[in-house]
């Protein structure tokens, strides 16, 4: 085999300006992987583009080359969409990271994709202003990366997904061709509305893991800073109940002042409340747990909360004042929900399924997730429920050891995930984690395989991601 | 998989290498609510490469240990430009070790004969001259000259025992003359080990000279046996960091702030409200010889400078996370031109956030550790306010007496 740089593909980056490349065998080994479970890839480059510009010579020249390209930002998702199982370029789209404009009137904040949320919110902060979804791994994860794999977040129950704040977008696609979506399409306009013109291109490259073009300037809405917070937290006998109440708390719109909205079942609750209350009996917990951190203004929270409550006895809901101190006791002045994460893996590494389901399948959802952790006692379970607007994301997270575990991890997973699917509830996000599971939505299938042929003939994106077919040779070791 | 013959510093960190959640924070993280602003000042003034961030070391290390030809010569570059300034290791919110483990890759290649020429150049100076820059061994004291400090009363209360350290002792002299005066103006007894002196093995612990560092720090530990003191006093982070299990040393920032608010000392401004800027030492941040990560040496420091009523970088909070000035790890030695420019941004940083807060031209950059203060000097411009410790900087701006305010 050729070295890497002697590679047709690899050796023609050498010769493109505005770039930083890496090809030493040390440099390529952190470029592997994301957070999830899903196999590494070996790129066989890495290249840091400057600028917009740069990101359409690359892809031109990939494209040219037929060499596999996967954009990375942060690389804190846990879908595997960043894995370069192809080889070839990995994009590392960190070094975009220029807030390109704060427009207040139009409610509006364009930035490069590799801007990390934490400087975003940082940024945004003496505008009195903020985003509507912020992910978990906040400090470290970038604008593009979450919106390209659509990101989970805080501030779902009233903005209910990263898609929907992404007010339009500018793309690189395959043939370097550079694209606006939404009103920026029009030249001279800029961003201000995403629906306009024509059908919701901005929509077909949020969630699609890079695999039709690659994101370079996001506008994201705006959103003023709540001015008070205030969490609370009600205990349910079951699952039912919790479903019940949560399709009524939708269903009347009492999501307006709520930033973040999470059911937690029994073992969640005696983790929590032992660790916060080690002297407490663990006997007579609730079964499961409703944690809600409201932000708005005071007065109408304070009125939220009176019907919430309301809603919750109605459903055997209780006030469950010690969940709510060991729940929140550490993320009440915390914009950003690290402690969440840092809880779920300081046990071990985890392979982790985003899924939405419809509110109503939520005592569905938690028995499946009861006949997994019978089936697979070794991967202890942890599961969790996030409110959105309308619907819920499940998430599913199991927990391995890396060095022995993991191909016995996955397949598990894997089980859970078509229990789940054939339930009705679907994967959340793909990248290559639920690659599989989206090739057997057919029709769905066919015509996403149809955009991707239209828009990157020779299968260059992200190969793999989303179960697209690449026409890409069999393999990076095959001289490019 | 490796075993612990082939690989026996990695293998004990087994559990890191495999829990590692690929987060993210150890590479760049922003976070204002926890006055974070960066993690990695090598990322940021040498290389954007994750290789050579806490997530690029323990993916190093994992494929090494399982057998992947990686080429040890790149993997030495890599490792040995870490500046060690231990970010990547507090922020991790699963309590992995990265810094450790590229200690432990240092280790791995120094057993193989694959540590870069200028860092075996370290190790020989250490080795040979008891300091990692190679001075004559015999000029460790010659600051000492003409100081009259060490004539102090022998019925004094307190008997110190000083170490300046090899950052202070050669490269920072002005910061041990002034400390001395400090230390006698406050009216104790003071001691210098001389002849005995050595370097405290901090750097060769740094740079995974494990057996070595640990002979250094017992020599020095059995020389400071021989003598009769109360208080272990040094000038250097890193060299209290290293001396913290052995010795119970007291940095000079500690001391001063007792000596302080026990009104050992009295401080009356030769200026009104002198305004500065202070460059906060990474080694600091480790700080294990303090408690907690909210006593560090840093802290003390602001609330030395808050309490004489000195303007710093106009009242802006600073970094939790002290962004390494390029003087530490192999960096100096490894990459001379990114340490120089590590220095010159944290000089830039500084410099800016003060004049944002319009209190006018800055009198002074202060940092308190000597070997930061001795780099940032190099790196300083003539336009740039002068750089000085923070004993230098009292004796320069402050009377000193003894007594109350």
């Amino acid at each position: 085999m050729n070295k890497p740089e002697e590679r047709l593909g690899i050796a023609s980056l050498h010769s493109l300006d505005d770039i930083t490349l890496f090809t030493d065998p040390v440099d390529l080994t952190s470029y592997r992987r994301d957070a999830s479970s899903a196999t590494p890839g070996k790129p066989d480059a890495v290249v840091r583009p400057h600028s917009p510009d740069a990101v359409a010579k690359v892809l031109k020249q990939a494209n040219k080359d037929q060499v596999p390209v996967y954009a990375r930002g942060g690389a804190s998702m846990y879908a595997g969409g960043v894995n370069p199982q192809a080889g070839g370029i990995v994009l590392d789209m960190a070094g975009l990271d220029r807030i390109l404009d704060i427009d207040l009137e139009r409610g509006i904040v364009l930035c490069q994709p590799g801007v990390r949320f934490g400087s975003l919110l940082k940024a945004l902060r003496p505008h009195g202003q903020t985003v509507g979804i912020v992910p978990s791994t906040a400090p470290s994860a970038t604008v593009g990366g979450a919106v390209s794999s659509h990101a989970l977040g805080t501030g779902s129950p009233q903005f209910q997904s990263m898609g929907d704040q992404v007010a339009g977008l500018e793309v690189v696609l395959a043939n370097g061709e550079r694209v606006q979506t939404g009103s920026a399409a029009a030249p001279g306009t800029g961003h201000f509305q995403r629906y306009c013109i024509g059908p919701d291109l901005t929509g077909l490259f949020i969630g699609a893991d890079g695999t039709l073009g690659v994101i370079v300037a996001v506008a994201l809405w705006l959103h003023p800073l709540p001015a008070a917070r205030q969490t609370t937290c009600y205990g349910f006998p079951d699952a039912k109940s919790i479903e019940k109440c949560l399709l009524d708390i939708q269903a009347r719109e009492l999501v307006n002042n709520i930033w973040y909205g999470g059911a937690y079942e029994a073992p969640a609750i005696k983790t929590r409340i032992s660790q916060a209350f080690p002297e407490k009996s663990l006997d007579d917990l609730p079964s499961f747990a409703l944690a809600i951190d409201f932000r708005g203004e005071t007065h109408r929270i304070e009125e939220d909360e009176t019907q919430i409550a309301a809603i919750a006895e109605k459903y055997s809901g209780r006030h469950f004042p010690d969940f709510n101190e060991a729940y929140f006791n550490k993320l009440r002045t915390d914009e950003i929900y690290w402690y969440s994460y840092a809880g779920f893996f300081a046990l071990s590494r985890c392979a982790i399924l985003m899924s939405s389901l419809p509110t109503n399948k939520l005592s569905t959802f938690m028995t499946i997730i009861a006949k997994q952790r019978e089936d697979y006692p070794e991967y202890p379970l942890g599961a969790a429920i996030v409110m959105c607007r309308r619907g819920l994301h499940g998430g599913v997270l199991s927990f391995y050891d890396e060095a022995t575990q993991w191909e016995g991890a996955n397949a598990a997973m894997k089980q859970c995930t078509d229990s789940l699917v054939k339930a009705g509830i679907v994967p959340y996000k793909s990248g290559k984690v639920s690659a599989e599971q989206v090739t057997g939505f057919s029709a769905y299938a066919d015509l996403l395989q149809r955009l991707k042929s239209e828009l990157d003939p020779n299968g260059i994106l992200s190969p793999g991601d989303l179960g697209l077919t690449p026409k890409m040779p069999d393999s990076a070791e095959t001289t490019l | 998989m490796t075993t612990s013959q082939e690989h026996p510093f990695l293998s004990n960190f087994l559990k890191d290498l495999y829990h590692c959640s690929d987060c993210g924070y150890c590479v760049e993280a922003i976070w204002e609510e926890r006055n974070i602003d960066h993690v990695c000042a090598t990322l940021q003034s040498h290389s954007p490469g994750l290789a050579y961030s806490g997530q690029g070391y323990i993916s190093t290390a994992r494929a090494w240990l399982e057998g992947e030809n990686l080429p040890l010569e790149s993997v030495a570059e890599h490792a040995f430009t870490c500046t060690s300034c231990g970010n990547c290791e507090r922020i991790c919110p699963i309590a992995m070790r990265p810094m450790a483990i590229n200690r432990a890759l240092r280790s791995e290649l120094i057993s193989r004969d694959m540590a870069p020429d200028s860092i075996v150049q370290i190790h020989e100076n250490v080795i040979n001259q008891q300091n990692p820059a190679g001075k004559p061994a015999e000029d460790r004291y010659d600051w000492v000259a003409g100081q009259d400090a060490l004539n102090s009363s022998s019925a004094a209360p307190t008997n110190i025992m000083y170490l300046p350290g090899c950052a202070s002792a050669y490269s920072r002299p002005q910061e041990a003359q002034a400390t001395l005066r400090l230390l006698a103006a406050s009216g104790q007894s003071i001691q210098l080990l001389a002849d005995n002196d050595r370097c405290c093995g901090a750097p060769l612990k740094e740079l995974g000279f494990k057996a070595d560092a640990e002979s250094s720090a017992n020599q020095l530990s059995d020389s400071l046996a021989q003598y009769n003191y109360d208080v272990l006093l040094t000038s250097g982070c890193e060299c209290a960091n290293s001396l913290a299990d052995s010795s119970n040393p007291t940095s000079f920032v500690t001391w001063l702030s007792a000596a302080l608010n026990g009104k050992l000392l009295s401080l009356v401004s030769k200026k009104t409200t002198p305004h500065i800027a202070c460059i906060e030492s990474c080694q600091a941040t480790i700080s294990t010889h303090t408690q907690s990560a909210d006593d560090t040496d840093n802290q003390i420091l602001h609330q030395i400078l808050s309490q004489l009523g000195v303007t710093v970088n106009g009242g802006e909070p600073t970094s939790r996370y002290a962004l390494c000035c390029g003087a530490a790890g192999g960096m100096p030695s490894m990459q001379p031109a990114s340490s120089a420019e590590m220095a010159r941004a944290r000089i830039n940083d500084a410099v800016a956030t003060a004049n944002s807060a319009d209190h006018g031209s800055l009198d002074a950059l202060v940092s308190i550790d000597p070997r930061c203060v001795a780099h940032l000097a190099s790196a300083r411009a003539d336009s740039d306010p002068p750089v000085y410790g923070l004993a230098e900087f009292i004796d320069t701006f402050f009377t000193v007496g003894k007594g109350d305010v």
